[in-house]
């Protein structure tokens, strides 16, 4: 029989966790099956009539492709006048085109020049973009040998590296500049209009999207910007008309803008975006107007056969026939034939029985129906035809891209299996009380297993439906998941094979009403995934149980105070009755005690009457012994939380009710948010100065500098007219000041570490280990006060100083007096964490994500740097509250102790305690983190081909993922230090 | 005029059967009155004007409790000093609207608009002290032992208190049971805040009724048995 530690087992499970979490989102990102030739001009023959693809229309062709361009911005404001113009003159074709969510601009790059439909893994990518390998209308123009300029975001040029004749990358991360980086742009067009020896343009402007991260769409920064970019427009036009009348300028957005300034999600605000064609070969000809709803992907087609380049292999966009102003409808059928047969190619590629398909036999009427046309038969005309066409190409490309989208099952399947048996394990031992865990099996029992399993995987891999890309080849990864999970199956199987008979299920049961909310909340939260309103407005799941906890909490101390306060005196009184009717201390459950004890003996009941009156107190003198420092204590506890949760309103359904940080951010409260910035530092130093003296100078100059930096970047008035801080003012862009807070946090890190080791080192035998473990806990929890301070949005600067305060009243009147059990007290720190999370802004949507967190103190993109940056700034709450439970858990053990009074404590021991505690917290997060994970998996997997799966589930699993790997490195951390 | 004095300990078997059946005629004339104003009958319509059917729901609860006692109370009204009486209303009166306005406190710590809709918040919180706070008013009036015997200590005598505690509690859980449907996105009218709460509350007050009527019954029995043994 092996025996392993439960530190050791917690760290397999911890590993069998995140491997099994890796190995459900390779099967669920759906792997696309593309054809990776790239197309050639292809010639058709119908009957007698050859279709060829005609020739390129036009000489020159411009993209202009405006970041975040909204629909409203140019069709409906008036701030782009040349643009309108040449729309009412009719020298335009002006089109609302969807955008495929994720509404990010790498995903939206490669489905305007590829005509895909990129997935939604894309946006994980989006901070590294790498060569796009697909086909591609620039790849095509390229290898025609045309030449392509570019200027712009420098996505461009890592997709498209050796393409471009000429080009001068912006780099798009450095959100607050939003003048610099078009003027990078601008400056190019002079030359490049003078040279002329490109056949392609594309300008990318950033500008707008940044204006949109930073201040909101409805900021006064936005018109300029479209005058400047209407301005751009004019030049480029009016400077090639004089060339000559053979031009295209396409002017268009990547993606919208939600009203919170932010894109990445599936509303009309960031779906729909404007694609604007505009060449003086249109003219005012009242073209019938087709009914379809165009897409995004749709420019891609109707790009290469205006630039008269083969329609990439991948596309599944249909050409926009109004575009094609200068050709009869002859030629715009032959256009649509040659797309239909691309289209047609790739759907014989994906569909397995494609000629059953209700769209393949409309594509084949079409086709019919036009060689009749050419036979002499014209019956039907050729609008007829040309809209039998498009309605079946769209009906086509629609089920090419639904299946697309393949699951790997037997990948998920194997994760979930894999996840439930981590949950069964782990909860059996949870409930067994041993301190060594059991895990060995007979040798024939593993024998078997290992047959039992290499034989699943074997018929599993050979099936046809069910193999794997990621289980069953012949990869290191294959291999690695495969002897991951075998050892994991037999661990998991171990474990519960030799613990499962010593499990009492007397104590899974909690006693206090506090406990068993904790519990149950925790189960409800994790099935209120399985609906989806409930995952997007999952932060009024959080807010709704911590205020229920707070009100519990209340409600049983003024209870319990009554019921001491009024028993205790009658009890002397009639001292003679039996005690044990007496409601005693932890009674707030005690109605089964009496009720029992009624049944036992009914002669007492006139005494238990006796104890339970009030000696015939006056309600005046009951008012007055309520516990009212405990009651205000609560009510402040309970105000700062409500008012915590109007700061940012998220989720979905009650996005657009006004909050407090909107209106904090306007420019005409600039004074209230300078005022209440202050304060909260003023009230965040007042309360955080607990370190030594030197590490709380620290602290107060990095909070000056949190201050320095929030002047600099302009968020708020300066108040302290200093010399030197109004020179820092002009010189930077709050980088420097951001670098100092930086230095001083690790100074203070580095100072308190050296500290904790030295006084480790000199430990005499009375040597306090866990007060020193504390102040190191206190100090890195004000590290981490200060870089909340600096990452997060200027008016949650607030919020920061709001959580201190509540952080302090939790411990005063929660923690401090109840003796919460450690997992309990896991539970309620990570409710209130998760709350804090969505406190900050954050929801489960990707675009709520702060991306210019990640750039503070930066230049340049780094990419080590600045995902952390946007990893930390994004889970500032809940790293705050995990800080602030291992701060309670020691503060308790020490607590506790002194209580004890007596310096002769096995050192031993108490060590035990500690690290005791630490373990069950730790088994108490990784139960709830596999209980939800199998949970949602399972949901996930049942509802795959659910309406929101792209909008709402699989960005909360991304986030589940993420909350997965912090609360894994959270609980290694923890454990290696603690236990 | 009167005021209340001692509560009836005894409890035979004539008065259960009372008990009982008047705890299952007033659960089920209140579920009628829920439906009733669900779908909009007799002009009492929440969806459609949710104050006006809030305050004519509360007033039949009211009147639903007052008969309740009127027929099966146990207390008995003794003649008194009408100075006396007029304190004893006022500290019920005063007792209701300090649990009025605890309950709105409570609804927008929980997330009841904090400006807007405070009428419906108010009206709410009104609904709520009618099912937990009124009864024991008119049950037990002044009788503060037995208030703290109901709430504070929840040991409660078989009968009317038994009835009082347990509804207590299952009202204020069907009113924060009733929350959870307001984020789904339905987009009923129904949805709209206070109505699921409301409706929650009674249901919680009738539940607490029916499971308090069944309590009486198996405590009763069991009494019994051990008198006999
Ligand atoms: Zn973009
Ligand atoms: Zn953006």
């Amino acid at each position: 029989m092996t025996e392993i530690s439960r530190k050791k087992f917690l760290y397999l499970i911890i590993y069998l966790q995140l491997c099994s979490y890796c190995l459900f989102m390779m099967g669920f990102f759906p792997v696309k099956k593309s054809l990776s030739e790239s197309a050639n001009f292809q010639n058709y023959s119908l009957e007698q009539h050859d279709i060829v693809q005609p020739q390129k229309q036009y000489d020159r062709v411009a993209i202009i492709l405006i970041d975040a361009l909204r629909t409203d911005f140019i069709y409906e404001d008036d701030h782009m006048p040349f643009v309108k113009d040449l729309m009412t003159q009719g020298y335009a074709r002006s089109y609302v085109v969807k955008a495929h969510p994720p509404t990010v601009t790498l995903p939206r790059i490669k489905a305007l020049t590829s005509g895909t439909i990129p997935g939604f893994i894309d946006v994980v990518l989006n901070f590294d973009s790498k060569t796009l390998t697909e086909d591609n209308f620039v790849t095509q123009t390229h290898s025609l040998g045309r030449n392509i300029v570019f200027y712009g975001d420098d996505t461009w040029v890592k997709l498209f590296p050796n393409h471009f004749l000429r080009s001068d990358g912006t780099t798009s991360f450095f959100v607050t500049d939003y003048t610099e980086v078009d003027n990078n742009v601008t400056r190019h067009i002079d030359d490049e209009l003078s040279t002329l020896d490109w056949d392609l343009l594309i300008l990318h402007y950033l500008g707008l999207d940044h204006i949109g991260h930073t201040v909101g769409p409805k900021s006064s920064l936005v018109q300029p910007k479209l005058q400047e970019m209407d301005d751009v427009i004019k030049q480029i036009y009016q400077q090639l008309l004089t060339q000559s009348e053979s031009f295209l300028l396409l002017v268009c957005g990547d993606h919208g803008m939600s009203d919170q300034g932010s894109h990445g999600g599936a509303s009309d605000r960031e779906v729909l975006v404007p694609a604007l064609f505009l060449s003086p070969s249109y003219r005012n000809t009242g073209t019938k107007r087709s009914s379809r709803k165009p897409l995004q992907i749709d420019l891609a087609a109707t790009l290469s056969i205006l630039m008269g380049t083969p329609v990439p292999a991948n596309n599944l966009g249909q050409i926009l026939l109004e575009a094609l102003d200068s050709m009869d409808s002859g030629q715009k059928l032959d256009c649509l034939h040659i797309n239909g047969q691309q289209i047609l190619k790739l759907m014989i590629e994906n569909v397995p029985d494609y000629e059953q398909e209700n769209s393949y036999l409309m594509y084949q009427l079409a086709v019919k129906s036009y060689i009749n046309y050419i036979k002499g038969d014209h019956s039907n005309s050729l609008d007829d035809i040309i809209q039998q066409y498009e309605l079946s190409i769209e009906s086509m490309s629609t089920k090419i891209s639904g299946s697309l989208t393949t699951y790997d099952m037997y990948a998920m399947l194997l994760a979930m299996f894999m996840l439930c048996l981590c949950f069964i394990s782990l909860s059996v031992v949870t409930v067994v009380e041993s301190k060594t865990i059991t895990i060995g099996l007979s040798q024939y029992i593993i024998v078997a297993l290992i047959l039992l399993v290499t034989f699943g995987h074997m018929t599993a891999c050979t099936s046809q439906s069910f193999s794997s890309t990621s289980l069953c080849g012949r990869s290191f990864m294959s291999v690695f998941f495969y002897l991951t999970f075998m050892c994991g199956i037999i661990l998991a199987i171990g474990a519960i094979s030799n613990n499962v008979q010593s499990i009492t299920f007397r104590k899974l049961i909690p006693d206090t009403t506090l406990h068993q909310l904790l519990l149950l909340g925790t189960l409800f939260h994790t099935l209120s995934f399985g609906s989806s309103s409930f995952v997007e407005e999952e932060h009024q799941t959080w807010y709704f149980l911590c205020m229920t906890v707070y009100i519990v909490v209340m409600v049983t101390k003024v209870k319990d105070h009554v019921v001491v306060t009024f028993t205790v005196k009658s009890e002397k009184q009639n001292s003679n009755n039996k005690n044990h009717y007496i409601p005693a201390k932890q009674s707030n459950e005690n109605n089964e005690i009496v009720h029992e004890n009624k049944h036992n003996d009914i002669d007492s009941d006139m005494h238990a009457l006796h104890t339970r009156n009030l000696n015939n107190k006056s309600l005046t003198d009951i008012f007055l012994q309520l516990p009212w420092k405990q009651i205000c204590g609560m009510f402040s506890l309970m105000c700062i939380v409500r008012c915590m949760r109007c700061m940012n309103q998220t989720g979905n359904k009650w996005l657009d009710v006004p909050d407090i940080g909107d209106w904090l951010i306007s420019p005409e409260n600039k004074d209230i948010l300078t005022v209440s910035i202050v304060t909260s530092f003023c009230v965040s130093m007042t309360v955080r100065c607990v370190l030594s003296y030197y590490k709380n100078i620290i602290f107060i100059s990095a909070i000056l500098g949190c201050y320095g930096y929030r002047v600099a970047i302009g968020a708020i008035n300066n108040v302290i007219p200093h010399p030197i801080i109004l020179s820092i003012e002009q010189s930077s862009q709050g980088i420097f000041e951001a670098r100092f807070v930086y230095s001083m946090i690790l100074f203070l890190i580095v100072t308190s570490l050296i500290e904790y080791f030295i006084t480790k080192r000199n430990s005499q035998p009375t040597f306090d280990y866990h007060r020193n473990l504390l102040e190191f806990t206190e100090s890195l929890q004000n590290a981490w006060i200060l870089v909340m301070f600096l990452l997060l949005r200027s008016h949650n600067c607030i919020l920061v100083a709001m959580m201190i305060v509540q952080e302090k009243l939790i411990a005063e009147f929660i923690i401090k007096k109840t003796n919460i059990p450690s997992h309990y007290l896991a539970i309620l720190c990570w409710w209130v964490g998760q709350a804090s999370f969505f406190y900050q802004g954050n929801s489960n949507s990707m675009s709520s994500i702060d991306v210019s967190s990640g750039y503070i103190g930066l230049q340049d993109y780094n990419p080590i740097i600045v995902p952390l940056l946007l990893f930390s700034a994004t889970y500032v709450g809940p790293i705050y509250w995990f800080i602030a439970m291992v701060k309670f858990i020691l503060h308790s053990h020490i607590y506790t102790r002194q209580n004890k009074s007596s310096r002769t404590v096995n050192y031993n021991k108490e060590q035990n305690s500690v690290s005791m505690a630490i373990i069950r917290c730790v088994q108490t997060f990784i139960l709830e983190r596999l209980l939800t994970l199998l949970f949602y998996c399972i949901v996930v997997t049942s509802q795959r081909y659910h309406l929101f799966v792209w909008t709402v589930f699989s960005p909360k699993l991304f986030y589940e993922g993420m909350l997965n790997i912090l609360i894994s490195l959270f609980s290694c951390i923890i454990l290696f230090t603690l236990s | 005029m009167a005021a209340p004095m001692s509560t009836e300990k005894s409890l035979n078997k004539k008065t259960l059967k009372y008990v009982v059946l008047g705890h299952l005629l007033s659960t089920s004339a209140l579920l009628a009155l829920v439906y009733v104003s669900l779908n909009g009958i007799l002009e009492i319509d929440i969806i459609s004007y949710p104050l006006n059917s809030i305050k004519v729901l509360m007033t039949f609860c009211l009147i639903i409790h007052g008969c309740l006692h009127f027929f099966i109370g146990s207390i008995k009204w003794q003649k008194q000093r009408l100075g006396l009486w007029i304190k004893d209303v006022l500290k019920c009166f005063l007792i209701f609207s300090i649990s009025v306005m605890f309950f709105h406190c409570v609804a927008i710590l929980f997330g009841a608009p904090f400006a807007q809709k405070s009428a419906e918040t108010f009206h709410f919180a009104m609904i709520l002290s009618t099912t937990t706070v009124a009864p024991l008013i008119i049950h037990l009036w002044t009788d503060f032992d037995a208030w703290f015997r109901v709430i504070i200590f929840q040991s409660p005598d078989i009968g009317i208190e038994s009835m009082l505690n347990i509804s207590f509690i299952t009202s204020i859980l069907g009113a924060w049971l009733g929350a959870l449907p307001v984020p789904l996105d339905w987009d009923r009218p129904w949805q709209v805040w206070p109505i699921t709460c409301v409706i929650g509350t009674l249901l919680g007050h009738c539940v607490g009724m029916m499971i308090s009527s069944i309590y009486t019954c198996t405590q009763f029995n069991k009494r019994n048995k051990y008198k006999l043994t």
